[in-house]
This record gives C-alpha cells, sequence and structure tokens, in this order.
C-alpha cells in the first residue's frame, strides 16, 4: 500500500444514507457514518440494528440496495472484498477467521498475499514477516504453531497482526473484547491507540459501553436500520447512550434483589483436574444465592463449569443438598439437578437449525414424552410456556431457533434449562453478544430464579454485571480459586488484583475471603 | 516432529513388511519384481495424487475406477483412428477430465455432496461403458501404441521417471504453490478462504477436474502395456485409492494430508497383496486383511494422538 | 420426490401394459425387501452425517456364516437365525466402537470394514463353498406368499420399517439423532449421550443388514460369500433419493422408502420393456443427480428469492428432457422386440459385459433373423444370482414365449423357473444347469467334468515331467470356476500326481489384476511351470505376464476365447485354449428356445434339427452340443468368435 499522508481529521470514509434488505425485511434502512483518520470510531446498537450488514457493505461482504459510499473521497459502485482490502480495509471478526491446520505464520501470509501476484511460496519470508509482526504487538506466540492450537486471544492477536501486517488504513473491529480477559483487554487498547497513532482509522463495534467510553473518540449509534446518532465520547455518558441504543430509558442496568440464603444446595471439596488445569477447588453455593466466577479467560472457570456438568468428568467430591453425587457425564449432572447455559451460544446453547420447541425440550426429552416416546402436545405446551414466561419474541415455535435474534436465541438456551427444572444453575457469559434489552431482561430472569430457590453461578468477564448480580464472588487465578469476596467487598481493583495472583489488599484482613483455597 | 507422527507409523510398517519378506521369502526384492510392483501400484498412485487434493478439500470421489475404463477406452479408440500416440494421450486426459469437471461443477457450485455426485457418475459411467462397447474389447492397436512403441525397459523407465517427476512435483506444489496452499486453505476453512478472496468453488472445481486428468493419465500409461483395452478395468479402484490417501494420514474433514502419506499408504497396500502370495498366505484372506490394515492405521493414529489432540480441544476451548 | 416417483409410474403403466398389476406390484416389492432394509437402517446413520458403506458386506458375512451354522454345523435353523442376527451385533459393534469410542470418521471407518467383512466371508468360504439345501419351512421366508399374492418377507419389512419410524420420528432417541446431525457439540451440551446414540444407530444398523442377510438366503436359497456386494451404495442412493441430507440433521424414512421404491420401478419398468440393463445404472446415476440438483435449488431459492434460481431451472428442464428422450429413445428402440405376432425369446447370459457371453450373442442373434423371431438378450450387468431371478420373474410378468438361462447359481434361480414353467411357458438352460425339473431341456456343451479333464490333460501333455502349476480363477466366488477348480484338482489327483498346484489367485474378470497376480505367481513361485487360468479376460493378462517376463519354460492354458487370445497362441506365449463354439451355442439357445415354445420337439425326442447345426442329440433332457474344443496355433484363425 502506498502510504499516501492523510491531514488529521480528514474523512476517510462517509457512508450515507445506506440501504439493505433481506427478503423483504430492511436490516439497514438508512445507515450512515463517517470516519476520520486517526480516530477510534465506535458502532454501537442493540443486536439487529444493523452494526454487521453496515460493516459487511463496507468490506464488500455484501452488495447495499440504495445509498452511496465514498472511501478515501472515491464513491465506490462496485464492492467486494479484493476490492476494500485494496483500497486498506481490514475486517476482524468476532470469532476469528482462522486455518485450524495452518501455521500461524500461513495464516498471517494468506491474509496478506491477497492479491499479489506471483506463484510461488516464499516461506522464509511469510516466517520472517510473521515473526515481526507478532514481536511488534508483544506477542509471544511462534509462527509455526498450527493455529488450532491457539487460544481464542491468541487467535484475535493474529488477526489484529493481519490487519496491521496489511498497513490497513480503516480496521473494523466486531465486539473483539468478547473473549479477551481484562489484562488481554488492556494489551489490545494499548494496541489500538499505537494504530490510532499511527493515522490508523479503527470502527470498534461492543455492547461494553465501559470499553467504548475509555478508547472511543466518537461514536455512531444505529437503532433499527437507521443511524439516529454521532456523539463525541467524551459528552456523552453510558446512560444517554443506553437510552440512544433502546430509544427509552432503561430504569436499572442491574436489578438486584436481595435474596435470603437457604441450606447449601451444591458443595464441592478440593477437585483436581490436572487435564485441563484444575487444583485444589473447593467451594460451596447456597439456595438463593447468586455466586459470581471472576478471573480471567483461561483462569478455570469455564473448565470447572465444564467439569461440574460432566463434559470434562473428574473424580471428586461433588454433594447436592448434602447427597453425595458422581457425575461422569452431563446425564449424571442432569439427573443431580445441575443445569449448564454454556458460554458458546451459537455452537452449544442452541441447536439453530432446530425448531424453538424442540430445542427447548432438548434437555428434558423425558418430560415431554410417555416410554420414551416423544408427546408432541405437551412439547407444544413447554414451549409456548417459556415463550410467555421469558418473553421470546416469536409468533411460531416451531420455527428455528437460528431466525431469533442472540438475545432471544440465548433466552431459548436457558429456558431448555429452566425445563428441567434445577436446582443449581450455571450460567456462562449469559449476556456475552447480547443486546441491551435483552441483557436487562436476562438480569431480571436470573434474580427471579435466585428467589424462586435456585442456587447460581454466574461466570462473567464483565465485571460490573458479575459485580452487580452476585452474592459472593469467587475470583480464579491459574486453574484454581484465589479468594472469595462478599458482596460489601466488591472493588474492580479488589477482584483484578486477585486474578492476577497477589493476595486481596486487605480483604484477607477483613476475613470476608471465605473458604478460600490455597492459591 | 509432531505432525509428522502418520507418516511415520506408515512408514514404519512398510519397513516392517519389507524386512519381512527380506528375511523369509526369495525374488522378492528382484529388479524385476520391483519394476512389476511399480507398474502394478503406478495406476494407483497417479489417481492417489488427485484423490489427496480431492480429499484435502473435504470432498471424496468414488468415480475415479469408472473414469480410469473410460479413458482407457478412449485411448484405444483415439489410437486407432490413427492418431499419433501423444492425442489418444491427451484425448484420455481431456475425457477424464471432463468427467471430473462435471463432478466438480456439480459439487462446488451446486453444492451436492460430493460423495452423492461421484455415486451417480461412478455408476452412471460404468454402465454406459457396458451399454456403448457391450462388453467389447478394444483390440488391434497400432503397433507404435504398445508401450508408447518402446521396449519394456525404456517404457518402464520413462514410467517411472514421469510418476517420480509428478509426484514430486505435485508435493513441492502443495507445499510452495500459492494455489497449493489455497487447496489447504479451503479445506482447512472454507468460509474463512472465501473470505480473503480464494474462489473456493473454482479450487473444488479444479481438484476434481486434476483428478479426472490424472485418472486419464494413468488410464493411458496402463492401457498402453497391453495389446487389447479391455472395457471392464478399474472396478473397485476408488476404494483402493482412497484407502491408500487415508491410510496414508490424510484427514477425511479435510485440511490436512501430505503427498508422501499417499505414496506410503499406496506402497503399504500395493505390497501386502504380492507379500500374502510370497509368504505363501492363501489370497482367500487379502481383502480382510487389506479391511484390517485401514482400520489398524487409522485407530492407532487416533490413540497415538489421543493425549495430544485432547490438550489442543481445551487450549482452544479455554 | 412423490411426483418424481408418480410421473415413472405413469409412464410404465403406458409403455409397459404389464406394469400396473397386483402381481407385478407385489413383485416390485419382494425384490425390495433386501435393498430396503438396508435404505431403512442407514437413514438414521445419514440423519446423523454419518455413513455406513459396511452393509452389503455385513450381508455377505452373515450369509455365509448363516450357511455355515445351518449346513455344515447342522443347527436348528431358528438357533442359526438368532446367532446370525448376533454376527450383525458384532459387525455393528465394531463400527460403533471405532466411530463413537474413538471418533473416526465413518467414511473411512467403513471403507475399512467394508473390505473386512467381505474379507472374511471370503476367507471362511475360500470364496468357493456355496450353501443350499436349506429346509422349505425356511426358504418361504423369501419365496412363499400369503394368499398367494403378498410376499412372506413383507409384513417383516413392515413391522422393520414400522419400528424405525416410530424410533426416528416419534421417540426421544430419533429427536437426539437429528439434534446430533445438526450440531453434535451443541447435542452434547444438551445432556444428549451422543456416542451412546450413535452407537445404537450403528449396531442398529448391523442386526439389521444382518436380518437383510437371512432373508437374502431365504429368497435366494443360497448363502454366499459375495451376497449383497454394492448394496450399501444403491441403499445410499434410495436415501438420497429421498431427501436426506449426507452432511445431517434432514431427512424421513418415507422419502427413504419412496426413493427405494423409485429406483425399484424404475428397474422393474426398464425390465418389462425389455430395455437393456446397463440403461437402469446410467439412468439411475442421471436421475440421482437431477432430483438431488433440483432440489438442492428449490431449497437455494427458498433461501435466496430473486438471485440466480431462474438461470439454472433451463438446464433442469434440459437435463430432464435428455433423460426422458433416452428413455424414449431406448422404449422405441427396443420396442419392436415386442411387436407383431412373433414369438419373443428371452435369453439371459450369466453376465451381459463377459467377452464369453457378447460372443454367444451374436449367434443368438443370427437365429433370431434366420428364425424370425424376437430376441430379447439381457442379463445382469455383473455376476449377480438374485438378479437373474428378478429379470425372470419380470420376464414372466412380461409374457414373453420362452426363457433361455444360463445359470449363475442353481439353487437360487430354480424356484422362479419353475414358475415360470407352471405359467406355460417353455425354460431352456444353456452354459449352466438348473435343477432338472425347473426347466425343459439343458442345452449342455459341456460339463465341469468334461473341462476339468482336458485342461488337466492338456497340462499333463505340455509338462511330461510334471511339475508345479498354478491356477488363475475369475472372482473367487465364482460358482463356475469353483467347479472347475474342483474338477481340475480330481483329475489331477487321479491321473496327474506328479503335477502339484501351488497356489490359487483371483483375478475378478479383470485381465489387469490377473496380469500382477501372475507376475507375482511366477516370482513367489519360481519352479512354476504352467499357469491355468480359467476366466476368459484373464487369459491375455496371464499371458501378456509371462511374455513380458521372457519366461520360455512357462505355460499357458486355459479357456477363452480365440478373438482376444490369438495373438498369444501365434506367439507361443498360450498353448492351447480350450472352448466351445460359442457362436454355435448362443445359435442354439435361440433356435431350441422357439422350437420349444413352437412345440416342435415332441416329449421323447432324441434329436432336434438346429438349422445350421444339423442333427442334435438328445439325451434324456438335455441337447448335447459336443466337446470342449482345444483351440491351437492349427485352428485358432478359422474361428471368428
Amino acid at each position: 500500500m502506498p502510504t499516501e499522508a492523510i491531514p488529521q481529521s480528514g474523512e476517510v470514509l462517509r457512508a450515507t444514507q445506506l440501504t439493505k434488505s433481506y427478503a423483504g425485511v430492511h436490516a439497514l434502512r438508512a445507515g450512515s457514518l463517517d470516519l476520520r483518520a486517526g480516530e477510534v470510531h465506535a458502532l454501537i446498537g442493540e443486536n439487529g440494528a444493523g452494526k454487521s450488514t453496515l460493516t459487511k457493505i463496507i468490506t464488500g461482504a455484501i452488495a447495499a440496495d440504495g445509498g452511496e459510499l465514498r472511501i478515501f473521497g472515491n464513491t465506490i459502485t462496485h464492492n467486494d472484498p479484493n476490492i476494500s482490502r485494496s483500497l486498506g480495509i481490514a475486517a476482524i471478526y468476532q470469532q476469528p477467521s482462522i486455518f485450524p491446520d495452518l501455521s500461524v505464520a500461513e495464516n498471517i501470509a494468506l491474509a496478506l498475499e491477497q492479491g499479489s501476484s506471483g506463484l510461488v511460496v516464499d516461506w522464509k519470508a511469510r516466517q520472517t514477516r510473521a515473526k515481526k509482526l507478532l514481536a511488534s504487538m508483544g506477542a509471544e506466540i511462534d509462527p509455526q504453531r498450527q493455529a488450532r492450537s491457539l487460544s481464542m486471544a491468541e487467535q484475535q492477536i493474529v488477526e489484529i497482526a493481519k490487519a496491521i501486517g496489511a498497513q490497513a488504513k480503516i480496521v473494523l473491529m466486531d465486539e473483539p473484547t468478547a473473549l479477551l480477559s481484562d489484562r488481554e483487554v488492556t494489551n489490545l487498547f494499548d494496541l489500538i491507540r499505537k494504530l490510532r497513532g499511527d493515522g490508523v482509522s479503527i470502527v470498534y463495534i461492543s455492547h461494553r459501553l465501559e470499553e467504548i467510553l475509555a478508547l472511543a473518540d466518537r461514536i455512531t449509534v444505529l437503532r433499527d436500520g437507521e443511524t439516529v446518532a454521532v456523539c463525541n465520547a467524551a459528552d456523552v455518558t453510558q446512560q444517554e447512550l443506553i437510552q440512544l441504543m433502546v430509544g427509552r430509558s432503561v430504569a436499572s442496568v442491574y436489578p438486584k434483589r436481595v435474596v435470603p440464603v437457604g441450606e447449601i444446595a451444591l458443595m464441592v471439596k478440593n477437585l483436581n483436574h490436572p487435564a485441563v488445569g484444575l487444583h485444589g477447588i473447593s467451594f460451596e453455593v447456597r439456595r438463593g444465592e447468586i455466586l459470581g466466577f471472576a478471573g480471567l479467560v483461561g483462569s478455570g472457570r469455564t473448565e470447572l463449569a465444564r467439569t461440574l456438568f460432566g463434559l470434562t468428568p473428574a473424580d471428586a467430591d461433588v454433594f447436592v443438598y448434602g447427597k453425595a453425587v458422581r457425575i461422569r457425564d452431563p446425564r449424571d449432572a442432569i439427573a443431580a439437578g445441575i443445569g449448564y447455559l454454556p458460554e458458546d451460544r451459537r455452537q452449544h446453547g442452541v441447536v439453530l437449525e432446530m425448531p424453538i420447541a424442540q430445542n427447548i425440550s432438548m434437555a428434558d426429552l423425558d418430560g415431554v414424552s410417555h416410554a420414551g416416546l416423544i408427546d408432541r402436545d405437551k412439547e407444544q405446551q413447554l414451549a409456548n410456556r417459556f415463550r410467555d414466561e421469558l418473553r421470546i419474541k416469536t409468533p411460531d415455535v416451531n420455527v428455528p431457533a437460528g431466525n431469533l435474534s442472540g438475545g432471544n436465541q440465548q433466552k431459548v438456551a436457558l429456558a431448555r434449562w429452566l425445563a428441567t427444572n434445577p436446582q443449581i444453575m450455571i450460567l456462562d457469559e449469559p449476556t456475552q453478544g447480547v443486546d441491551v434489552g435483552s441483557k436487562s431482561e436476562i438480569h431480571e430472569l436470573v434474580v427471579e430464579l435466585a428467589e424462586r430457590g435456585m442456587a447460581i453461578i454466574l461466570i462473567s468477564s464483565e465485571l460490573p454485571e458479575v459485580m452487580g448480580m452476585s452474592d459472593r464472588i469467587a475470583v480464579f487465578h491459574a486453574g484454581t480459586i484465589a479468594g472469595f469476596l462478599t458482596r460489601e467487598k466488591f472493588s474492580q481493583e479488589r477482584i483484578m488484583t486477585m486474578a492476577f495472583g497477589h493476595a486481596a489488599p486487605d480483604a484477607a484482613a477483613a476475613a470476608n475471603c471465605t473458604q478460600g483455597s490455597a492459591a | 516432529m509432531k505432525q509428522y507422527t502418520r507418516e511415520i507409523a506408515i512408514g514404519v510398517a512398510n519397513a516392517a513388511l519389507l524386512l519381512l519378506l527380506a528375511a523369509t521369502t526369495q525374488g522378492f526384492f528382484t529388479a524385476d519384481n520391483l519394476a512389476d510392483l511399480f507398474l502394478a501400484n503406478m495406476p494407483v498412485m497417479l489417481i492417489a495424487l488427485g484423490m489427496t487434493l480431492v480429499i484435502v478439500t473435504a470432498q471424496i470421489d468414488i468415480s475415479v475406477g469408472s473414469v480410469f475404463a473410460v479413458c482407457g477406452i478412449v485411448a484405444g479408440i483415439t489410437a486407432k483412428t490413427g492418431a499419433p500416440m501423444f492425442v489418444a494421450l491427451l484425448s484420455a486426459c481431456a475425457v477424464g477430465a471432463a468427467c471430473g469437471a462435471l463432478n466438480g461443477a456439480l459439487t462446488a457450485y451446486l453444492r451436492i455432496p460430493s460423495i452423492v455426485v461421484t455415486l451417480a457418475t461412478m455408476v452412471a459411467l460404468r454402465d454406459g461403458l457396458r451399454w456403448t462397447t457391450q462388453g467389447a474389447w478394444v483390440g488391434n492397436l497400432p503397433a507404435g501404441f504398445l508401450r508408447f512403441g518402446l521396449s519394456q525397459q525404456a517404457y518402464t523407465f520413462t514410467v517411472l521417471l514421469l510418476t517420480i517427476t509428478l509426484t514430486a512435483a505435485y508435493a513441492w506444489g502443495l507445499r510452495h504453490l500459492r494455489a497449493g496452499r489455497a487447496v489447504f486453505a479451503t479445506g482447512s476453512n472454507e468460509a474463512a478462504a472465501k473470505q480473503l478472496g480464494i474462489n473456493t468453488n473454482l479450487v473444488v472445481f479444479l481438484v476434481f477436474t486434476i483428478t479426472g486428468a490424472l485418472t486419464g493419465l494413468a488410464a493411458t500409461l496402463n492401457t498402453v502395456r497391453f495389446n487389447q483395452i479391455p472395457s471392464n478395468s478399474g472396478i473397485g479402484m476408488e476404494l483402493k485409492v482412497i484407502a491408500a490417501v487415508a491410510v496414508g494420514g490424510a484427514a477425511i474433514t479435510g485440511g490436512a494430508a501430505t503427498i508422501t502419506g499417499a505414496v506410503l499408504g499406496v506402497m503399504l497396500l500395493g505390497i501386502i497383496g504380492p507379500a500374502l502370495t510370497f509368504l505363501g498366505v492363501s489370497a482367500y484372506w487379502e481383502k480382510a486383511l487389506q479391511g484390517g490394515i485401514i482400520l489398524v492405521a487409522i485407530s492407532a493414529n487416533v490413540l497415538g494422538n489421543y493425549r495430544s489432540s485432547r490438550r489442543a480441544a481445551v487450549a482452544v476451548a479455554g | 420426490m412423490l411426483g418424481a416417483l408418480l410421473v415413472e409410474c405413469v409412464f410404465f403403466a403406458a409403455a409397459a401394459p404389464s406394469f400396473g398389476t397386483w402381481g407385478n406390484f407385489f413383485e416390485v416389492l419382494r425384490f425390495s425387501v433386501e435393498l430396503g432394509l438396508l435404505a431403512v437402517a442407514l437413514t438414521p446413520i445419514l440423519i446423523t452425517g454419518g455413513i455406513d458403506l459396511s452393509v452389503g458386506s455385513t450381508i455377505g458375512v452373515t450369509a455365509v456364516l448363516f450357511g455355515v451354522m445351518t449346513q455344515t454345523l447342522h443347527m436348528h435353523v431358528l438357533v442359526a437365525i438368532l446367532l446370525s442376527l448376533f454376527i450383525g451385533v458384532a459387525a455393528g459393534a465394531l463400527n460403533a466402537a471405532l466411530i463413537a469410542g474413538l471418533r473416526l470418521p465413518p467414511l473411512i471407518v467403513t471403507l475399512g470394514t467394508y473390505s473386512l467383512y467381505r474379507g472374511i466371508a471370503e476367507g471362511i468360504t475360500h470364496g468357493a463353498v456355496s450353501f443350499t439345501g436349506f429346509p422349505a419351512n425356511f426358504l418361504a421366508l423369501g419365496q412363499g406368499y400369503f394368499w398367494h399374492v403378498v410376499p412372506v418377507q413383507l409384513p417383516l419389512f413392515v413391522a422393520v420399517v414400522a419400528a424405525y419410524w416410530v424410533l426416528l420420528h416419534r421417540s426421544v432417541i430419533g429427536r437426539s439423532l437429528f439434534a446430533i446431525g445438526f450440531n453434535a457439540d451443541g447435542a452434547r451440551y444438551a445432556g444428549i449421550p451422543v456416542r451412546k446414540r450413535l452407537a445404537l444407530i450403528y449396531v442398529l444398523s448391523g442386526v439389521v443388514a444382518s436380518l437383510a442377510a437371512i432373508i437374502y438366503v431365504a429368497h435366494l436359497g443360497l448363502a454366499k460369500s459375495d451376497l449383497g456386494t454394492g448394496y450399501e451404495l444403491q441403499a445410499i442412493a434410495a436415501v438420497v433419493l429421498g431427501g436426506t441430507s449426507v452432511f445431517g440433521g434432514r431427512g424421513t424414512l418415507f422419502g427413504s422408502l419412496l426413493g427405494l421404491l423409485f429406483l425399484s420401478v424404475l428397474q422393474n419398468g426398464m425390465h418389462l420393456m425389455a430395455l437393456p440393463s446397463e440403461m437402469y445404472g446410467v439412468l439411475t446415476g442421471a436421475l440421482l443427480l437431477l432430483i438431488v440438483s433440483a432440489d438442492r435449488l428449490r431449497t437455494r431459492r427458498a433461501a435466496k428469492p430473486n438471485e440466480e434460481s431462474k438461470s439454472r431451472t433451463p438446464l433442469i428442464a434440459a437435463g430432464a428432457v435428455a433423460v426422458i428422450a433416452l428413455m424414449a429413445y431406448g422404449a422405441l428402440h427396443f420396442r419392436s422386440v415386442g411387436s407383431g405376432h412373433r414369438l419373443t425369446i428371452a435369453v439371459m447370459p450369466k453376465a451381459k459385459g463377459d467377452p464369453y457371453f457378447m460372443s454367444a450373442r451374436a449367434g443368438a442373434e443370427e437365429a433370431a433373423k434366420e428364425l424370425h423371431v424376437n430376441l430379447i438378450w439381457d442379463g445382469p450387468t455383473s455376476l449377480d444370482a438374485s438378479q437373474q431371478n428378478e429379470l425372470v420373474e419380470n420376464w414372466i410378468t412380461r409374457g414373453v414365449d420362452a426363457i433361455v438361462v444360463a445359470v449363475e447359481n442353481k439353487g437360487s434361480i430354480s424356484t422362479v423357473l419353475r414358475k415360470a414353467l407352471a405359467r406355460g411357458i417353455p425354460v431352456l438352460t444353456w452354459d449352466a444347469d438348473a435343477q432338472s425339473d425347473a426347466r425343459d431341456y439343458f442345452l449342455n456343451q459341456a460339463t465341469p467334468e468334461g473341462i476339468g479333464t482336458a485342461l488337466a490333460d492338456e497340462a499333463a501333455r505340455q509338462l511330461p515331467n510334471g511339475g508345479q502349476y498354478a491356477i488363475v480363477t475369475g472372482p473367487l466366488s465364482a460358482e463356475n470356476q469353483n467347479n472347475w477348480i474342483r474338477a481340475i484338482k480330481a483329475r489331477v489327483a487321479a491321473a496327474h500326481p506328479n503335477l502339484k498346484l501351488v497356489t490359487i489367485q483371483p483375478s475378478d474378470d479383470d485381465r489387469d489384476k490377473a496380469f500382477n497376480a501372475t507376475q507375482t505367481i511366477m516370482k513367489a513361485y519360481p519352479q512354476v511351470k504352467m499357469i491355468i487360468t480359467i476366466s476368459a479376460p484373464a487369459v491375455p493378462g496371464s499371458a501378456e505376464a509371462v511374455e513380458q517376463s521372457g519366461r520360455k519354460d512357462v505355460d499357458v492354458i486355459g479357456l477363452s476365447l480365440p478373438s482376444i487370445c490369438r495373438t498369444y497362441i501365434h506367439n507361443g506365449s498360450v498353448q492351447a485354449i480350450y472352448l466351445w463354439n460359442t457362436a454355435d451355442l448362443g445359435y442354439l439357445t435361440v433356435y431350441a428356445g422357439t422350437l420349444k415354445a413352437e412345440g416342435k420337439i415332441p416329449a421323447g425326442a432324441t434329436s432336434i434339427h438346429a438349422g445350421r447345426l444339423g442333427e442334435l442329440q438328445i439325451q434324456g433332457s438335455e441337447v448335447i452340443l459336443g466337446k470342449p474344443l482345444r483351440i491351437s496355433k492349427d485352428n485358432v484363425d478359422k474361428l471368428n468368435f
């Protein structure tokens, strides 16, 4: 790419009144965005507001039905991924698109070499370039590694390396922090600021408003396919942004109500599982209690949840309401009254192609069957009941779950577990990638469940969420629980300090860290 | 090197078999016998080159046996019109490529699963050939057609050189050509490959076409060894080719395979039959043994990699 | 799919008058049962995104073991049936262990067991043993009728279908199979025991395949290692035609049944129209592609309303027109066969592509022309006893004037031939005989003993001092070849004790395989002096191998045709081949068939006048054509077949 100088605050991209509809349904009515050189421009909106449609038009993945797109002053009449790439646009998606069978170096190279001529691959150059790029980002990833073995965060880093390597002028990032731990987020932000300093323009899509206010220069808000506002980040508050997004004011972000806690619902004693990196884990959660699991990604929260649910079974002393249970597979867990709402909704939470009703009954097929045969009426009743209870927005419970928005899919995934009537519910990132409206509905629901006497484990990488919702928080570090905090001791600083492996400042002295196992 | 465990395992199996033969039999390691063995497996080897690509893109082609028969007949008929040798060769390759292109087009552009497409073409081509030839053989071939007019040794040498060159070129191309890497990218993650502007449909289309052309080449090279061309050749060949490639470590789910593995797989399956004869084992058990080898090869690989793959899975999940 | 089936039925009903009868309807169903069972078993497997290529081989191994149990071990039939089902369990369990336990790809696993199970069947029987002589009450399972029209196996099939339907479409297990097909990981997160479910359907698939094997054995009255060869692919074709996606998640049992019926009706209709068997394969392939393409385009159009669907519609239409044109061409071309008041003589070779039978066909056509009769010349495309039965059934339904069959398996075809006799259709056999009460005359060219003796004596003549010899045969399971091998061995033991057999190698009637096998024999047994190759296409392969090796001390003799061996006889690599005049034999099939149909062979006749062949003797109920002909340098150029 020729690096012609772009004047500071000069316009690099302007989208005006873009429209796009699928089968008569408007995905984008009037999407507008103007992007200046060297700015971080946040793009926010509820799911279905048109963010991804707008970015897809910019990257050329889809064609707009109407409106105008100008990039570097030129009107783009025909766009495709190759054209947008040659114009210096790079996109980083929430789910990194890696080639699992190929090496890191090749993953980077494939992205950078597209469109270049030449028949033969220069492996040496690929290797050196990958090494240099990764080093410049401060990442310690061996370029020879098979991409299959990368963690989500590492994959994200490789994605950004691609964008940097392509010397992109415009980088689109779709929820880049969704799967990152806080330290990794900090690193990423440093990187983004560095890019901005180099004159790169960044379109940053996220649901995390704190992040956006900390990082972005300007913010474009989309609602129902229309651009409704462009603000300077310095001039707005979270509450204002939420109002702009939903078009109404959202009363309280976290509807926490104190529920009297009862007897011990789940007790785990000294759980060790070296294969997934867990050791010395002991904790308990009580009836009506919400126990938050905080910690960095990879610190063992999801691994513990998967182990408790029997997906990666381990020998451990697990007691449900005082009764010892052995959990060797998910069926044992379900029989013991444990439900697990998984982290990856689209892969594990729901089966997208199957009807909503069948998704809801899936974990409790015995409940809607006689002698192994499914009673369809009963199944419909069950589904309709949960549709009404959880306010799942669909006219018909027999349409595929994939037709629903993310928030509604998550409600279906949750309904599946509520149908089993669990005594203990593990929620793994329940609001990740969910629009603001559904998010507060899910929070409300979680509190209701606690009130009904369910014991809840809430895993979340969003500290405000875990702090706003939990009665207690278990902070994970390196495969074990570093300590517990009670509600009055909640603070971001304390949690992060413990998550990074230090003793909680003054918390231990205050003796509120109950039952902290050896770290 | 961890990623070569499968190749090493098959290499060891090959070596063990050869050692057993060296220790217990005579006459196996004569130049004559090795040349015969090579020629007998040359068609499978050449087609396996194409099949490796097909499997890398997570597809399968079970029509190669039928295409092989069709191409042999085409080469013979062309030669009988008095056309020069290379025209016969080219027409066989062209017909093979056309069959492959049909498979490829239906798979890539219409998105019909390749196993369905090639099942259909396998049956249709086989019976179509039976119908048109009515089982008749093509005989009275021109003298220049037989071994390209070369002596037996010269022919063997030429074909050996050609096969080695092609195989080496393939191995090199898959590793070092941009096009070769595009095949891997397509098989590893088609959606991502598309995003990068790789024309994945074209890649799939081309690997089928290439496989067809290679089948035509293999058929012609095989045909010229005899003075008549039967119309029923290549029955069951697809299974031998796929088994060889799979035994050689190709992941049927796409994205991973090596030419080295395919060569070793062809070797193992090619040696086992004659080895049984040399060892005096009844031919009646050959098929059972081949099946057993396939199962052992794929299971051993999984059992060997179980730990490491599990750890990798955990890493990704984390 | 239903539409396509209806169109097909209407077409055949119009084109072949006997198509639309009840009898024919049930015959179609009877022949669909074995394949149908496999299609039923494969449907849930495909729905989970898997595949099972081993079902055809499971039929083979179960049939053989069933034969061993009843015939060799003299077990009670019911006990044997029960144990056979357990064999199916075992076969399915191995697949299940590797697929569900080790999580290996089903395609490769079942490709391995496909080979393994068939190999075990061949190993146990040495390919050669075929079990017949099952008790009549057992055979009724495959050949009998309820109320004279409903085949006995049909209710059994219906029961299996019903059970599978409940399992797949109504039960908790079936629901989980769909979930696994869409997203196996997601199903696991919902507490579905994915491995257990997968294991179950693969085990069930083995059981159903073994049930199919038992019905198949009862149907044919024969248990042999090659039963069910190629059935897996046909069953998959039926399931896919029925709309089940090989990617998993989508499909219905009803669809599979429609797909199965579509294929069965196609084959039946084509036989009734006397279209050649090869056309069936061509049409199956073409229709499979066409229907799946059309389906694909339809769903794509539904997904993308206005894009690119229109441009492809003409393509599909063109394809459909092409297929209909092909069928119409076939119909017109072969319809002439059925028109007018001429007699129709139906002659069946064992396999259509075989050069031996090809050369006989020339003689048959000559006789048909001479006698002004219509000739239907059709048979299986490869050796297949059940295909022969089906074809005879269809000829009976069609109503031909005489049936002349080269019998692949005596035990299996006699029932249906008796049925033809009972309907007043004259039945003759040629090349190989049926049971003597199942036909009027056998056109006897030579007995296995005659051939064995001739070959063994020839070998002794070439090797006066004795020595080692090897046999290259056809497929290991070929009945004729196995009889000849037995006769050769017997003659050698009796008359030429200094000849020693070192090995028997299969060639699968494939010239190239015979070539490779002969090369290996010469290397592994350097002392070998004689190769006896007893498959017509294989002799040139053996000869070429000897010639290329430059070994002047190795002789090749065998059974083959002069036309494809001429070069080798002249250059000395083949000393002699034996055969009768196949053109004459073909001529006789039609000539004798016509005489019998016209009632011109009176009971007790001792000879017939067969056109250019002159007077031929009748001994008992056998028309004697003459001894095998020794073909060598001296006479090969005088023979034009």
